[in-house]
């Protein structure tokens, strides 16, 4: 040992420490995980140490067998180290570069994003600001918009109001009127006033313009005139056609109605001939008449209804004046017939004294006749007048209604057989009470009899049959004959005054007497008919029927007689005395009347 | 030659008097019933005077009178209405009809004949008259 420090030795100590520190900063800076450039930092300096220590421990040998090939390869392995290190670093740089432009990129990008976004905010900003701007606008314009509808509504209905009132003025107007097109002056509308002027009908009328309306002429406007006019607003006389071939004078004006492309023309022709105001006078006192006409149609209805009433009455009344009247004549004719034989006869058997005496007898006879047909007449007349007046009373009792036929038949027996008829009665078995008045009955009997006696045939019998009637209490007389009876058509008339059926005047009747029957019969309440007779239609048929007792008390407008005087003797208290004798004096007669004919014995043949 | 009068009437015993007061007066009398006969008669016979009831079945008075002075045959018949009614309305009727003259029942019968006398005589002397005339113009 030379206690002087050798170079070596230095060196190995710098080689210790450096491999020492090396390590530590390599394993302070070496990332965590392994790579070629720590691995071979690592070794190298490792080697380093390992190196020193042992040049250190052989210290003082001439010779360090093992410190110097450690150094050696310490010195490799650092080279390594060191190259991959380089390469690692480059290749780290290279990263770090590309990643610091893809940093590069990235911030670009974000700060594009950034403005992007910003703007968005800000668009989103506005539009948040202009949606509370609009909500606010909206509910606002709701209201705004609502009024302006009502107006709008509102300005509607007042311009079809208006709209309407044009309508009628222009549909109303005397004046003709044509809206017009503005260019080609063609009818767009026309009113009825213009239809009736032209003559043409409204669907020809809108085919045409205001030209074709004019009549030819030299002094009739052209299109150009007209719509000159339109402009000054001036009137302009013209002709224009009515129909085929008339012409009629008119004072057109023309005006501009609308604005811009809406714009129309409006052509008013007033009718200036005398005739249209003529015509419309006529109109007018037309509608005047007609409205006065249908006054006077219903006043005129009225009057009808009234009339047709009155007409009724009057007809009514005229019937039974006509009915009156052809009695009247009837009884007249039938008076005067009786009186002009009297009249005549007389005056010949007075005048003609040479007049040989069979002849007079014979004129003395029909003079007797024809009194009693006079008479017979008169009494007659007189008796249906007195029972249509309601003069006529019943004298009512009651009695066997066969005894009053007994009587009938035995007091036309004369009549029976100058006429050569037999005239029986069938009185039935049992008495049968009647309850009227027993002269009229008679009266009735003898009047049918003699009625059928009339017109039976010679050798003929006529039956009265005395029966119960559609109830066993009513009395029945039936008077058939075998005569020349009666056609059906006139079985209802027989009863009425003068009808007689033609009976060649030999029967000497007065045409009243079943007149009478039927009003003696309608008096009692009963009733009368006449039939065609039984056998084979030979002959007629007359039925009376009477009330039975109960039902006839019932009645009250049959006056009872009074029970202590006999009913003929009974005067007839609605008259006077003088009458009531004729009255009661004319209900006998029947009896004697044809006993009186039959009885006058025949002094002229003989 | 008698003149030939035609009496008319429904009613057999006017008929009677009427003929019988006729006859004696020197006509030939006829008689009908009624319209229709009287009708045939006067067509027939063609009496001077018909003496017509008015009411009669068949045709009455009026109706055979307006044939009467319708037909140019018979217009020259005098007609004599019968009227029984005497009233205003019968006699216009009759005019209408145009009868020659009007009768009321009752009638007096010899009245009735010198009424006959009297139209027949007057007719004669107006055609006489007429005959004078036309001789007289032919002269």
């Amino acid at each position: 040992m030379n206690s002087t420090v050798s170079l070596p030795d230095v060196f190995a100590t710098l080689a210790f420490l450096t491999g020492v520190g090396g390590g530590v900063v390599t394993a302070w800076l070496a990332p965590r995980r392994w790579s070629p450039a720590t691995l071979g930092l690592w070794l190298g300096y490792t080697l380093l140490v390992a190196s020193g220590v042992l040049a250190v421990g052989e210290t003082g040998a001439a010779e360090r067998p093992w410190a110097g090939p450690l150094a050696s390869a310490a010195v490799v392995a650092l080279a390594l180290g060191g190259v991959f290190s380089v390469l690692d670093l480059r290749a780290r740089e290279k990263r770090s570069r590309m990643a610091h432009a893809d940093a590069e990129t990235l911030r670009r990008d974000i700060d594009r994003l950034n403005g992007i976004n910003v703007r968005l905010e800000d668009e989103a900003q506005d539009l948040r600001r202009r949606a509370r701007a609009g909500d606010e606008q909206r509910s606002g314009s709701g209201v705004a918009l609502e009024a302006t509808l009502t107006r709008q509504r509102r300005a509607l209905e007042a311009a079809s109001a208006q709209g309407r009132r044009h309508r009628a003025v222009f549909d109303g107007a005397v004046e003709g009127m044509a809206l017009l097109e503005r260019e080609t002056l063609r009818l767009i509308e026309v009113n009825p006033s213009l239809v009736r002027i032209t003559g043409c009908d409204a669907k020809d009328l809108a085919t045409k313009t205001v030209m074709d309306l004019l009549a030819a002429g030299p002094g009739q406007p052209g299109r150009s005139d007209l719509q000159r006019c339109a402009r000054e607003g001036r009137a302009l006389s013209v002709c224009v056609r009515r129909g085929e071939s008339n012409e009629v004078p008119i004072e057109m004006t023309i005006a501009v109605v609308g604005e811009g492309e809406d714009a129309r023309l409006l052509a008013v022709l007033r009718d200036t001939s005398d005739r249209h105001v003529v015509e419309r006078d006529h109109e007018d006192a037309v509608r005047g008449l007609r409205d006065r006409v249908r006054r006077l149609e219903e006043a005129a209805t009225q009057a009808a209804d009234q009339n047709s009433n009155l007409e009724q009455a009057n007809r009514r009344l005229t019937e039974i004046a006509d009915r009156k009247d052809h009695y009247l004549s009837s009884v007249s004719h039938e008076l005067r017939t009786p009186l002009t034989s009297i009249r005549s006869f007389s005056e010949i058997l007075i005048k003609h004294g040479e007049t040989e005496p069979a002849i007079r007898r014979e004129f003395l006879d029909i003079i007797h006749k024809e009194s009693e047909r006079l008479t017979r007449l008169v009494n007659n007349v007189l008796d249906l007048a007195r029972i249509e007046a309601g003069a006529a009373k019943l004298i009512v009792s009651e009695f066997d209604a066969r005894g009053v036929a007994d009587d009938a038949a035995s007091s036309v027996q004369g009549l029976a057989t100058e006429r050569k008829v037999r005239v029986s009665v069938r009185p039935g078995d049992a008495a049968r009470p009647l309850r009227a008045d027993r002269d009229r009955i008679q009266q009735l009997l003898v009047n049918l009899l003699g009625n059928a006696i009339k017109f039976s045939d010679d050798g003929s019998e006529v039956v009265l049959e005395v029966g119960a009637g559609d109830r066993p209490d009513r009395i029945r007389y039936t008077v058939r004959d075998h005569g020349r009876g009666i056609p059906a058509a006139d079985l209802e008339r027989v009863f009425e005054r003068f009808q007689r059926v033609d009976d060649g005047g030999g029967a000497g009747g007065t045409g009243l007497g079943l007149s009478i029957c039927r009003e003696i019969v309608t008096m009692h309440g009963g009733r009368i008919w006449a039939e065609s007779g039984d056998d084979g239609g030979v002959g007629s048929v007359f039925h009376a029927e009477f009330p039975g007792v109960e039902e006839s008390r019932g009645r009250n407008n049959m006056r009872p007689a009074p029970a202590t005087t006999t009913p003929t003797a009974a005067p007839l208290p609605a008259l006077g005395g003088r009458e009531s004798f004729a009255a009661s004096s004319q209900i006998r007669r029947p009896k004697d009347e044809f006993s009186t004919t039959g009885s006058l014995p025949p002094l002229g043949r003989s | 030659m008698p003149e030939r009068v035609l009496v008319v009437d429904d009613e057999p015993f006017i008929l009677r008097s009427l003929s019988f007061v006729l006859e004696r007066a020197g006509f030939e009398v006829h008689q009908a019933r009624n319209g229709d006969e009287a009708l045939e008669v006067l067509r027939d016979v063609r009496p001077r005077v018909c003496v017509l009831d008015v009411m009669m079945p068949k045709r009455n008075g009026y109706e055979v009178c307006e044939i009467v002075k319708g037909d140019p045959d018979l217009r020259d018949t005098y007609v004599m209405l019968l009227t029984a009614k005497g009233q205003e309305s019968a006699r216009v009727r009759g005019v209408k009809a145009g009868a020659d003259e009007f009768m009321t029942k009752p009638f007096s019968p010899s009245r009735i004949v010198e009424r006959i006398h009297e139209v027949l005589h007057a007719s004669d002397a107006d055609r006489a008259s007429r005959a004078a005339v036309q001789v007289t113009e032919l002269r």
